[in-house]
């Protein structure tokens, strides 16, 4: 069952994400062949004999391109926050309630799904920078650029940074779920009370995560101000640390929201 | 286990105000049930706790024997009184979601209801009108094989015409076997069809009688023992 929920919940969320990625690609694209970067910064489009329709449509391109990557940024938070809201909070919620699913299905698949838009967003606005500036061998340099990040940081550091990504936008995303389960308790004001218990969530997240690096600080605050140039094993370390605490802070906000979907629900 | 739903002192209570008080209540098998009363006498709330949208705060209930759940999901077929499908969606996307998600769900059955009524399963949901979505959404409910129908208002949107259509859709698609609760004050429209009433006033169950008991015993309608019991 969470693997039809989750094809549906990439279905009803690709069709705002997939348009828009294939519209920054095609910008970069425009971008990189009518190469408005040149002219912009000759200053040639600033002056009287510059100002001509093509160096219009060139700020124009690079404009929509900027637009674009902001409002891919901007509807990658809105439809976290929408589909849980909506989907299950609002009228569609007795649908997707009446399902023969268990609540915590319909987190996790919601979740997950978002996890792939926040990682495929971040891939397609690095690839269509990457598609803008014009390298050359441009697979070589990032086979080159891969080989000495390995070198500096090793293997364990490299593998570590997209997961405690992963992780930190799980936390987020768990949070923003919490909130809105707390907040829907309301029979008024519902957005409000959402956005107040994120407030309130997040500040017991800072006051659990400051405690952590208080009682931690013994084997990994301390050594790190201490050492000139950081080891990466005590950088692996506060990584693995920051995880952890990750990890503990959005189980706990599942197991509030899992709790209020299960026993509490209080649709409109 | 021969009654289909059970309910032992079922209370809800939402903060202080009282829904359902002590209900007690007991639903066999290939029945139409009329759950009547007026408007916020407890029939939604009765509705939701059944389907596992709210939880008792004392009591139970039992359908089939299991507590409100996944189990229970995949045997009651429910139709709220409001719209609940997604507005981009085409009626055939929503047919596959349907089969995708039900077992019992009959896809023919469904296809066949919308050529009837000349739903065009192509169309999407956003361009028609609040009383097709209620159809498309009555026609999606009623082609599930389902042990239980709980519906709630199914013809308070819909013009009269639809309305005879409409229950004669739910009399031709409920199994032998399956029970049909239906929650409306439009009870002179619904009359004709219901074996059993319910009346429910203020969170409480005031009466449960078959039809035909009603007539021997009072004379009356229906409708005429409502506005006698109801009476404001």
């Amino acid at each position: 069952m969470l693997g039809k929920l989750l094809k549906y919940e990439a279905k009803a969320t690709a069709r705002s994400f997939l348009p828009i990625y294939l519209a920054i690609l095609l910008f970069a694209l425009i971008n990189r062949v009518i190469n408005p970067f040149d002219k912009v910064s000759d200053g040639v489009s600033v002056t009287v004999e510059g100002f001509s329709f093509i160096n219009m449509m060139r700020m124009a391109s690079i404009v929509v391109y900027f637009a674009l990557i902001v409002a891919t940024i901007a509807m990658t938070f809105v439809i976290i926050i929408q589909r849980f809201y909506k989907n299950l909070l609002g009228d569609e919620g007795y649908l997707m309630f009446t399902l023969p699913v268990k609540p915590w299905q319909h987190i996790v698949s919601k979740l997950l799904i978002s996890l792939m838009w926040i990682a495929l967003s971040f891939i397609v606005i690095v690839s269509s920078v990457l598609v803008l500036i014009n390298i050359d061998n441009l697979f070589g340099e990032i086979g080159r650029l891969i080989r000495e990040a390995r070198g500096f940081f090793g293997d364990t550091l490299l593998i570590l940074a997209p997961i405690s990504a992963l992780i930190g936008a799980s936390y987020f995303i768990m949070t923003v779920y919490n909130a809105l389960s707390i907040g829907h308790l309301f029979n008024k004001h519902r957005i409000l009370a959402s956005f107040v218990a994120y407030l309130g969530i997040y500040m017991v997240g800072q006051i659990v995560g400051t405690i952590f690096l208080f009682t931690t600080a013994g084997f990994i605050l301390e050594p790190l101000s201490k050492a000139a140039t950081p080891e990466p094993s005590l950088i692996i370390t506060l990584i693995l640390a920051i995880v952890s605490l990750n990890v503990l802070l959005a189980t706990a906000n599942f197991i509030s929201a899992n709790i209020i979907l299960s026993k509490r629900l209080n649709l409109e | 286990m021969s009654n289909l739903l059970e309910c032992k002192n079922l209370t809800k209570t939402f903060g202080s105000t009282i829904a359902l008080m002590n209900v007690n209540l007991e639903i066999g098998r290939g029945r139409i049930v009329g759950l009547l009363g007026p408007n916020a006498s407890g029939k939604t709330t009765f509705i939701k706790l059944c389907n596992d949208l709210l939880t008792p705060t004392r009591g139970e209930i039992l359908i089939g024997g299991h507590k409100p759940g996944i189990t229970t999901k995949g045997m009651v077929s429910y139709l709220p009184e409001r719209t609940y499908l997604n507005d981009w969606m085409r009626v055939s996307d929503i047919i596959e979601f349907f089969k995708d998600f039900y077992k019992n769900f009959n896809p023919e059955k469904a296809y066949d209801m919308l050529g009837k009524l000349g739903i065009n399963p192509k169309d999407r949901l956003k361009t028609m009108s609040k009383g097709t979505k209620e159809k498309v959404q009555l026609i999606l409910v009623m082609s599930r094989e389902a042990d239980l129908y709980l519906l709630d208002e199914p013809i308070g949107g819909v013009d009269p015409a639809a309305r005879d259509y409409i229950l004669e859709t739910i009399l031709s698609n409920y199994r032998e076997d399956a029970t049909v609760i239906i929650s409306t004050h439009l009870i002179s429209d619904i009359e004709k069809i219901l074996d059993d009433v319910i009346f429910i006033k203020e969170g409480q169950v005031v009466l449960q009688k078959t039809v035909d008991e009603i007539r021997e015993e009072s004379g009356k309608s229906v409708d005429a023992l409502f506005r006698e019991v109801f009476r404001c």
